[in-house]
């Protein structure tokens, strides 16, 4: 299927947040939508969905903080194109040394327009994001915004 | 930035002062605002809407379209008008039917995407879109004055001027998405092109296309012509609610850069030493505007009517010190903003937007600079003094409330799954605290602060590695060294907490007047009141605080 690049957005916040990663990350796996590849979604996806991948993915943040002030830092089980995309995110790049992570130029920007997303990747994105919501109920609901005056 | 002049200037307001919510909630449109702003560049390349398909029936339903070339680039207004029992008539963002829907398309719909349009904008979040589509809103008829004003002309005559006046729109839309919203195109997808590129604007070119479909939808139902001023009063309201406010916390750089041109033109209007006698004339016509503006804004709300009785009082005493002697006087605006910090909190910020209003020259540019191509980054490698001196410097508000009090903590904000309708929950009284949306900044910023102290001699990549969940409250803390007006200074989540306060300075922005708040939860407002109708944005640069048959 395909979404908006502002939709990948504002699920994957909402995703990141319900699977329970810290609120930066979830920012700024959110940022990296403009230059996520449809596998790079899977990766997110899966992982955001994997509780036992969520250290890793902290991990990888902390790691970037080391390439962004120019160090080297050791490889992580985080697919390249993940991490490259939530580094242009941050303004700079990442790329794969010998044995070690190491800085490079900023991925460029996908094309403007929607991207392709596996259905299974939108469905994890989904059903964390709805770990956010809250469910209703009559109380909520009449104490809504726009409550109250209709019709006039 | 195009503003290449750098005209005279005075230091701008502090953000201390500026972006506290009791502020931002007696903001007032200013000509900076980003309808007039589309305005003034729809009139400037000299653009011309045309009605290019009219297949509406006798009983109003239908669809038509609008072209309108704006920047090298043609957009369209898909306009569908459906019958919608009035027990289904509804302001919330729950509703699932409304009386119009529409789509603006990038470039001219062939008959095909007419009909795909068709079919789903009346189903608005319910269906998928495409890129093309630009813009996705709705609109109820307001049941007050659209009938009246279809009877009136069906009997030859013109509506009631009072109740033209009391309403002041003929239909209400309760959503403008854009952005990506449900499949439509991103703004990334427009963002660089001429007349597009400033914040909002594709949304405020739906709205103007959807106020003049109502003109013309009145006049056909009606079988006559609407006078041209009462048409010309005649705007598109808007309710809005809870779910644009948290915009305005999770868009720091937008908010900022909003705030710095509005406060960089009311600089350049302090420093002005000598007032021309166009300028004095103008705003002596101004003066006696704004007064009729507050004399024609009513609403039920006690408290907001309390506030605007408070502005009537107020005007004409300010307006007295800035007689013809005070305006030959040298740096006069200067003088009266200083004069003005005696009164109301409304009134200082209602004579803010005055005091730019006349100076177009020196301003308009700025509103090249409302967009901002940045996103907040953090910045691992801050020395920790430099990042505790911002902490201290910006936030010293946020660290010295006590979050555990119930009074620092009443509220949270949450997305309910009806819907997705973002609302506001009383903590200690309604479940769903646990899934509250992050808007509690000043109570992370302290909890940063507080893990913080207990770490010495260690750099903030490496306190990161220790304490990953505050990489927010980091990036939000050295997003507004750098970007001073970027965050509201005020606790959002605690009891005093007013949404409608941050909804009036988004709506504000937007260039919204006419406000009539419904609860601390929602307003209403109008929109495009006293703007250009289709063929008359020759007139585009004087329609601020719209006066019925004005100008």
């Amino acid at each position: 299927m395909k979404v908006a690049r502002a939709e990948l957005y504002a699920q994957t916040l909402r995703a990141g947040r319900g699977a329970g990663i810290s609120l930066g990350l979830a920012e700024e796996l959110a940022e990296a939508a403009p230059w996520l590849s449809t596998k790079g979604v899977e990766a997110m996806a899966r992982m955001l969905y994997e509780a036992d991948s969520h250290g890793v993915l902290e991990q990888m943040a902390a790691r970037l903080d080391r390439i962004q002030m120019g160090q080297n830092a050791d490889s992580l089980a985080v697919p390249l194109t993940l991490m490259q995309a939530v580094a242009a995110g941050r303004g700079f790049g990442v790329e794969m040394g010998k044995r070690r992570l190491k800085p490079a130029a900023a991925i460029a920007r996908a094309k403007p327009g929607p991207v392709q997303v596996s259905k299974e990747a939108w469905t994890c994105l989904t059903r964390l994001a709805k770990r956010t919501f809250v469910p209703a109920t009559d109380a909520s609901r009449a104490s809504g915004a726009g409550a109250g005056a209709d019709g006039d | 930035m195009k503003d290449r002049v750098s005209p005279a200037t005075v230091p701008l307001r502090k953000p201390a002062e500026v972006m506290r919510l009791s502020r931002m909630g007696a903001a007032f449109p200013t000509r900076l605002s980003f309808l007039p702003t589309l305005l003034r560049r729809l009139a400037a390349e000299g653009a011309r809407v045309e009605r290019t398909v009219w297949e509406i029936d006798r009983q109003g339903y239908g669809h038509a379209v609008y072209t309108v070339p704006l920047g090298g680039h043609v957009y369209s207004l898909v306009a569908v008008s459906t019958h919608l029992p009035d027990d289904q008539r509804s302001d919330r963002v729950i509703a699932t039917a409304w009386d119009t829907a529409y789509v603006l398309y990038d470039g001219v719909p062939s008959a095909a995407e007419c009909e795909r349009i068709c079919a789903d904008a009346p189903r608005q979040e319910a269906a998928r879109f495409d890129r093309r589509d630009l813009v996705l809103s709705r609109a109820n008829k307001s049941v007050r004055l659209f009938q009246h004003v279809v009877d009136s002309l069906r009997a030859g005559q013109q509506p009631d001027r009072s109740r033209v006046h009391k309403t002041g729109y003929l239909m209400r839309t309760t959503a403008v998405y854009g952005n990506g919203k449900f499949g439509i195109g991103d703004r990334a997808w427009i963002a660089d092109r001429a007349g597009l590129s400033g914040p909002f604007m594709a949304e405020m070119l739906t709205v103007w296309l959807i106020r003049g479909f109502t003109h013309d939808l009145v006049e056909h139902l009606g079988g006559a012509t609407l006078d041209r001023g009462i048409k010309r009063y005649l705007g598109i309201g808007n309710a809005t609610g809870l779910g644009m406010a948290p915009f305005l916390v999770s868009h720091p750089l937008l908010l900022d850069a909003w705030m710095q041109v509005r406060e960089t033109a009311l600089a350049r209007a302090r420093a002005v030493e000598r007032l021309t006698d166009t300028e004095r004339q103008r705003f002596a016509t101004l003066s006696t505007r704004v007064a009729c503006h507050l004399d024609g804004w009513t609403v039920a709300d006690v408290g907001a009517m309390e506030r605007i009785d408070r502005l009537r009082r107020e005007w004409p005493r300010l307006m007295a010190e800035f007689d013809d002697a005070a305006m030959e006087r040298s740096f006069p605006i200067d003088a009266l903003i200083c004069a003005s910090r005696q009164y109301s909190v409304d009134l200082q910020e209602l004579t803010v937007a005055f005091a730019i209003e006349p100076f177009g020259d020196l301003v308009d540019a700025l509103t090249d600079c409302m967009a901002s191509p940045f996103t907040p980054r953090i910045d691992p490698s801050m020395d920790l003094g430099t990042f505790r001196m911002a902490l201290m410097c910006d936030w010293d508000w946020a660290l010295a409330l006590d979050y555990s009090s119930v009074k620092q903590s009443a509220l949270f904000w949450y997305v309910s799954e009806e819907k997705l309708e973002p609302r506001l929950g009383r903590r200690y009284d309604e479940p769903g605290a646990d899934r509250e949306s992050p808007l509690d900044i000043a109570r992370q910023v302290q909890a940063l602060a507080h893990d913080l102290d207990k770490m010495r001699d260690a750099s903030l990549a490496g306190f990161l590695e220790h304490h990953p969940e505050h990489r927010s409250a980091i990036r939000r803390v050295q997003t507004l060294a750098r970007f001073p007006y970027a965050e509201i200074r005020d606790n959002l989540i605690a009891e005093t907490c007013r949404p409608i306060d941050m909804l009036r300075c988004k709506l504000a922005f937007f260039g919204a007047a006419r406000f009539d708040p419904k609860s601390d939860l929602w307003t209403r407002i109008t929109l495009a009141q006293g703007a250009p109708l289709f063929d008359e944005l020759d007139r585009a640069d004087d329609w601020w605080l719209p006066v019925m048959g004005a100008a």
